[in-house]
Formats: structure tokens, C-alpha cells, sequence
């Protein structure tokens, strides 16, 4: 395999775990705070709910990039997927506002 | 290191981070754009969102959660936790990876970025929504200090 197949393949192979990882993120935060036994479950595993999630967010980021790395890929465009990084970025940013102030205001 | 030592690393690192990704995307957008100086400013972004990911998380699980929230949910602004830092704490946690993958793609594709329009494009982009939630995440800083006094 040449050197920018693999440049391509390890590139989108981080573009989708960082997605994942925002997901994620995004995802264990709105739950954790409306299911408090998930929350008990983070801050007792790991000391505090938000190490918690880094952690895992990590955890997850590498594992994804690894295993998606590994595998074969058809495309070889690798710019999609940072767009759609920086997409769900800012989709993960106003899911999360949203729901602060929603809880916030008692909306929720 | 005490608290508001780590406060402030946590704040001028964080900066520094916000500085070097807004480099990274105006870098992008050069005619000749400097490889090196895309390696630099991206490398030097990532690095930053980790060490103020460190000193924050320093100050904030030992010290924020006992002392601070409780004076600002007790004061005038208590949406200023509620909201502003809820958010900030929990987006903040996006920025290593998108600064991690910013500074992948000026690694793998160093010698394609001068050159390949597409990738540029998406590099700038990329760098240019990290700046934004960088900002973002600095002003909700600012609400919340202020909150505090």
C-alpha cells in the first residue's frame, strides 16, 4: 500500500473517531445529567463525571481510529470527513446549549 | 500548585491554543502557504488544549465543584454555571480532537497542502470552527469569573 493510501486511510480514520468522540461526548452528557445512577457511575469510577467522559472519549477516539485504520477503505478523499468533523462539532455545541438552558429554565 | 495558579495556566494556555489554531487557518489561506509554519502553529494548538485540559481539570474537579459553583448558583447569575459552564466544560472537551486531527492533516499531507485546494479548504475550515468554539469556550470564561464576584 502506498504511503498516501495510508496517509488518507489513517486521516479519516481519526476524522470519524473524532465525530465519534463528540458524539459520544455529547451523547453521555445530555443522558448522564437527566439518569443520575449514570452520573453516580462516573463520578465513582472515575472521581468526577467530566474525567469520566474525557476518558472514555479518548479511550473510544483511539480504539476507533485503530480499528477504522485497520480495515479496508474505499475512499480516498479524506476532506469529507473533516468537514463533517467540524459539522458535528458545532451540532455537538448547540445540542449542548440548548440543553443546559432548557434544564436551566426548567423546559426539560 | 494552587488553584489559581492552575487558573491561569489553565487560561493562557488555552489562549495560546485559540491563537495558534486561528494561525493554522489564516495560514491556510496564504497563496504559498508555509508548511512549517502550519506544522508549528497546528502542533503548537494541540499541545496547548492538552496542558489547559490538565491545569482545568486541576482546578475544576478539586476545586471549582466545592468552592466556586456553590457561590455563583447562591448569587445573582446562577445561569452562569447552569448554562455557561456546563456548556464550556463539556465542549471543551472537543477541542484536543479536532486540533489533533487539524494537525494530522498538515502532518500526512504536508506535501500535497501548498498545492491541493480541497484539502486547504477543509484544513481552514476545520482550524476556523475550532477557533470559533475556542472563543466561545473564552467568553463563557469571562461570564463565569465575572459571575463569581
Amino acid at each position: 500500500m502506498n504511503p498516501r493510501t495510508n496517509a488518507t486511510k489513517l486521516l479519516r480514520s481519526a476524522a470519524i473517531a473524532g465525530i465519534l468522540a463528540i458524539v459520544f461526548v455529547t451523547a453521555i452528557t445530555v443522558i448522564a445529567d437527566t439518569y443520575t445512577p449514570l452520573k453516580d457511575w462516573l463520578k465513582a469510577t472515575f472521581f468526577h463525571h467530566w474525567l469520566g467522559k474525557g476518558d472514555i472519549a479518548l479511550a473510544l477516539f483511539v480504539a476507533v481510529t485503530t480499528i477504522l485504520y485497520v480495515l479496508p477503505q474505499k475512499s480516498t478523499d479524506p476532506t469529507r470527513m473533516l468537514h463533517a468533523l467540524a459539522y458535528a462539532s458545532i451540532l455537538g455545541t448547540i445540542v449542548l446549549i440548548a440543553f443546559f438552558v432548557a434544564e436551566a429554565y426548567h423546559i426539560l | 500548585m494552587t488553584f489559581t495558579v492552575a487558573v491561569i495556566a489553565h487560561v493562557i494556555v488555552g489562549l495560546v491554543g485559540i491563537i495558534a489554531t486561528y494561525a493554522v487557518a489564516l495560514g491556510t489561506r496564504k497563496k504559498t502557504p508555509s508548511v512549517v509554519f502550519l506544522i508549528w502553529t497546528s502542533a503548537t494548538a494541540f499541545v496547548s488544549f492538552i496542558l489547559s485540559w490538565a491545569f482545568g481539570a486541576y482546578y475544576y474537579v478539586l476545586n471549582y465543584g466545592a468552592n466556586v459553583k456553590p457561590v455563583i448558583l447562591a448569587g445573582k447569575y446562577p445561569w452562569a454555571h447552569s448554562i455557561f459552564m456546563e456548556a464550556k466544560e463539556h465542549v471543551f472537551l472537543f477541542l484536543p480532537f479536532l486540533a489533533f486531527v487539524t494537525m494530522l492533516a498538515v502532518l500526512l499531507f504536508r506535501e500535497n497542502i501548498a498545492t491541493d485546494d480541497r484539502l486547504r479548504n477543509s484544513v481552514f475550515f476545520l482550524a476556523m470552527t475550532t477557533f470559533l468554539l475556542g472563543v466561545f469556550i473564552t467568553l463563557s470564561g469571562v461570564l463565569i469569573s465575572g459571575a463569581v464576584r
